[in-house]
């Protein structure tokens, strides 16, 4: 086996422990775990977000208390410092926000949902984190893509963006914007051609919104991963942006994921929202929801 | 979560920077008829948005406190087996009176029919009016087990399980029945009724037995102790009374198989906890003489309220198997029910729901909640599956409005939720036809998609709640106010409505 091969099946393995762990962080219960004699055997994923404190004196207040937070609670202690696989969880944890920022888009989940790209003056990933103002820019051959593919002067203009988390991107559009654009639909509120934005910032929108001359300005877009999830997104809404726009003039809502507010649930609420502005003509601090 | 909440200081973090502002104060009521006596609280929930950050808003009830405590009234009757109606409304009305508020400010809370007084012949449809004279949305509520509830919360036993980490068991000791209600992190886990109360029999001022209650007799039967209505009590005999039915109550709280005479008090078909709690809280009138060591040692003394409520408190605080469990203080004894009923009976939806406008307040809706942990997948299982909850509900009684409550679903994604809109409609089908509103609660925080969806598949107007964050079971009832904080959540009281 080439050295390509043996990569490839590292990854491959990298992939499957990862998609497990975010497998049972989602649905696993907290449960004891005994440590005594069969340690080695114990699967150290499951053990790792669960209790570790051999014994202890209330085991059910333990949970109960471990329960109401992601905080890494009751990891025990070898000596003075933590346990191998508390630091190698933690580390496991911080990989995943790292390649979170880092992994692009997928192409084909981006072909699943019938959207295009478009890049912004970010020419690839270090660039993008260390000139957050070429993130807010589009090329003038992208702004001729979107004035060629996409809908003008709609009411609401949908962006999906990557911002500091593909993940967020990959675990939540796929909910947030059927559900948002059917709610939409029912309203009664033109909704205009979606697209994807690759390298972007929040403040991107206001460009795209003046050139496709939108009502409402949506942008679906990753929130810089914590060590709790990498998985959650925002939504950043603004009602017709110009070039003098500022940040009060937008408004967000956060933390877009299954452990926050699941993302269905967020689309159908962005749905009502994007209608409050419409109604109101404004947006921001401006608008009192 | 995470960091990613804290970068968007800039931005108008939507609806959260008014969260201060919103805060609201509404006036809540309690009224508890009892088998003994009749009592009402008013008191102030606070709602506000607890959510961080940019997050979606969550309203919550953030403080609940009791600010009027009427006096404890003889409940009145008129003859053996009716509540004397208008007695109680001039009641209800002079204790509104000195509390200084109005009906018309009251605009939450719940009156519970409890004990004896729920048996009475006109119980339902006293506790019905009672509540529409109350207030704005204030709901009538009967039932053993949500007396033993509200008991609990009242009295301090649901907060202090959620506090201290253990399971801590509420006896409410009332007139009429003992309502047990185990607690564990703040819910309740267990409820068991036995009719054990400081009324079982009557004294009257000459020291004669004036009534002996059914529970009584089957006690006297059973332990072969003699006793005569009519005839002078002698203390010994009402002691050993006393004794035994403590011991009952002793009995279902260790855990241990009834014997006949405990089997024949339980009130349901609850034989035994299955847990046995670490810790124990009186309540109710008898729970108020356990706490206060009052003394029952001459007839006289046992006779003080023309019952025997002292000497069961006795032999309840001297029981050798009740001594064991920890006894915590209650922060409410004779009060308990009515300050759970006044404070702690009014819960608050999600934020993110589905109302159609003119549908509320909707009061006395029975709630409908298939078998299951979690909905199944597809809309034909969904279907086949709420169908026959949905039959059985029909062959049970007439046709009324009802609402569906759903166990969690397995994963909340736009296809899941479209198949659950989907299956809903198709086993409504012919209430539908009929112009039944459809109403659902939901565990899992998506009422709002669920909303949009079900209002794609049935287009007539004011015709669709969905609601989440809502604890029913099947066979409760529900209540729906008109919406609170800026229309953004509703009040729910989950009850049941067990006239005996």
């Amino acid at each position: 086996m080439g050295q390509t091969g043996v990569i490839n099946q590292v990854e491959q393995i990298v992939e499957t422990v990862l998609a497990e762990l975010a497998r049972r962080r989602g649905t696993a219960k907290i449960q004891p775990v005994f440590l005594d004699g069969e340690g080695d055997q114990a699967d150290p994923l499951v053990e790792a977000s669960q209790v570790a404190v051999p014994n202890p004196a209330r085991l059910d207040a333990l949970i109960a208390m471990k329960e109401t937070t992601p905080a890494r609670l009751g990891v025990w202690r070898a000596g003075p410092r933590y346990r191998t696989i508390t630091l190698l969880k933690f580390r496991a944890d911080h990989a995943t926000a790292v390649d979170a920022v880092f992994r692009p888009v997928s192409e084909k989940f981006l072909a699943d949902l019938g959207l295009f790209t478009v890049q912004t003056e970010v020419k690839n990933k270090d660039e993008y984190l260390t000139r957050p103002d070429l993130g807010r820019r589009l090329p003038p051959e992208a702004m001729e893509t979107i004035k060629a593919r996409c809908k003008p002067n709609p009411q609401v203009q949908i962006i999906v963006v990557d911002g500091l988390s593909s993940t967020a991107v990959e675990a939540n559009v796929r909910d947030v914007l059927p559900a948002m654009t059917q709610g939409l639909t029912a309203m009664g509120v033109t909704v205009g051609t979606p697209f994807f934005i690759r390298y972007g910032r929040v403040g991107v929108q206001d460009q795209v919104g003046m050139a496709l001359s939108a009502e409402v300005m949506v942008s679906l877009i990753g929130e810089r991963p914590g060590l709790a999830t990498a998985e959650s997104m925002s939504a950043y809404l603004i009602y017709r942006p110009t070039k003098d726009t500022i940040e009060s003039d937008r408004m967000v809502v956060s933390n877009i994921h299954r452990g926050g507010t699941p993302p269905v649930e967020a689309g159908a609420h962005l749905a009502t929202i994007v209608k409050k502005i419409l109604d109101a003509k404004t947006s921001g601090v401006k608008l009192r929801l | 979560m995470g960091e990613a909440g804290r970068s968007t200081q800039a931005v108008q973090v939507i609806e959260s920077s008014q969260s201060s502002r919103s805060t609201q104060v509404i006036l809540s009521v309690g009224i508890d008829l009892g088998t003994t006596t009749t009592k009402m609280v008013v008191s102030e929930l606070t709602l506000r948005n607890t959510a961080l950050g940019a997050a979606i808003p969550r309203i919550e009830i953030t403080g609940k406190k009791v600010v009027y405590r009427s006096g404890i009234h003889f409940t009145p009757l008129t003859g053996e087996d009716r509540i004397d109606a208008t007695a109680v409304f001039r009641i209800i009305e002079e204790e509104y009176r000195r509390a200084g508020v109005s009906g018309r400010e009251i605009k939450t809370g719940a009156v519970i029919i409890t004990g004896e007084a729920a048996k009475k012949a006109n119980a339902e449809e006293v506790v019905h009016l009672l509540a529409d004279r109350a207030g704005d949305f204030v709901v009538a509520t009967a039932g053993p087990d949500l007396e033993g509830i509200l008991a609990g919360k009242g009295s301090g036993a649901a907060e202090r399980s959620r506090k201290a980490g253990r399971l801590v068991a509420n006896l409410d000791i009332g007139g009429g029945t003992t309502n047990i209600a185990v607690f564990w992190k703040g819910n309740v886990l267990e409820t068991c009724t036995l009719e054990v109360g400081g009324r079982a029999v009557e004294i009257e001022a000459g020291g004669k037995i004036r009534r002996i209650s059914r529970a009584a007799r089957v006690v006297a039967a059973e332990t072969g102790i003699g006793l005569r209505e009519g005839r002078p009590a002698a203390l010994e005999v009402l002691r050993r009374l006393a004794d035994r039915m403590a011991a009952c109550v002793a009995a279902v709280l260790d855990g241990k198989e009834p014997d006949r005479l405990t089997r024949q008090l339980l009130v349901g078909e609850r034989r035994k906890l299955s847990v046995r709690p670490e810790e124990i809280l009186y309540s109710g009138g008898v729970g108020e003489l356990i706490m206060v060591g009052a003394p029952a040692a001459t007839l006289a003394e046992v006779a003080a309220y023309n019952d025997i409520g002292p000497l069961l408190a006795v032999s309840l605080r001297q029981n050798s198997v009740l001594v064991r469990f920890l006894t915590v203080q209650p922060v409410e004894t004779i009060r308990a029910t009515v300050v759970g009923a006044g404070a702690q009976a009014t819960e608050v939806s999600g934020t993110t729901i589905f109302v159609e406008d003119g549908m509320l307040p909707l009061k006395n809706i029975p709630v409908v909640k298939p078998a299951g942990e979690l909905v199944p997948d597809t809309e034909a299982e969904i279907a086949a599956w709420l169908g026959q909850a949905l039959h059985f509900f029909d062959s049970g009684q007439e046709k009324a409005t009802l609402a569906v409550a759903l166990p969690p679903l397995r994963e909340c994604g736009f296809g899941n939720v479209a198949a659950l809109a989907r299956g809903i409609v198709a086993a409504l089908g012919p209430r539908l036809d009929g112009g039944e509103p459809v109403i659902v609660l939901l565990s899992d925080d998506v009422a709002k998609a669920l909303g949009q969806m079900l209002k794609l598949e049935i287009s007539r107007p004011k015709n669709i709640i969905c609601l989440d964050q809502v604890k029913v079971e099947n066979g409760d009832y529900v209540d729906i106010g008109r919406p609170l904080s800026d229309g953004r959540v509703v009040p729910v009281i989950a009850k049941t409505l067990a006239f005996a």
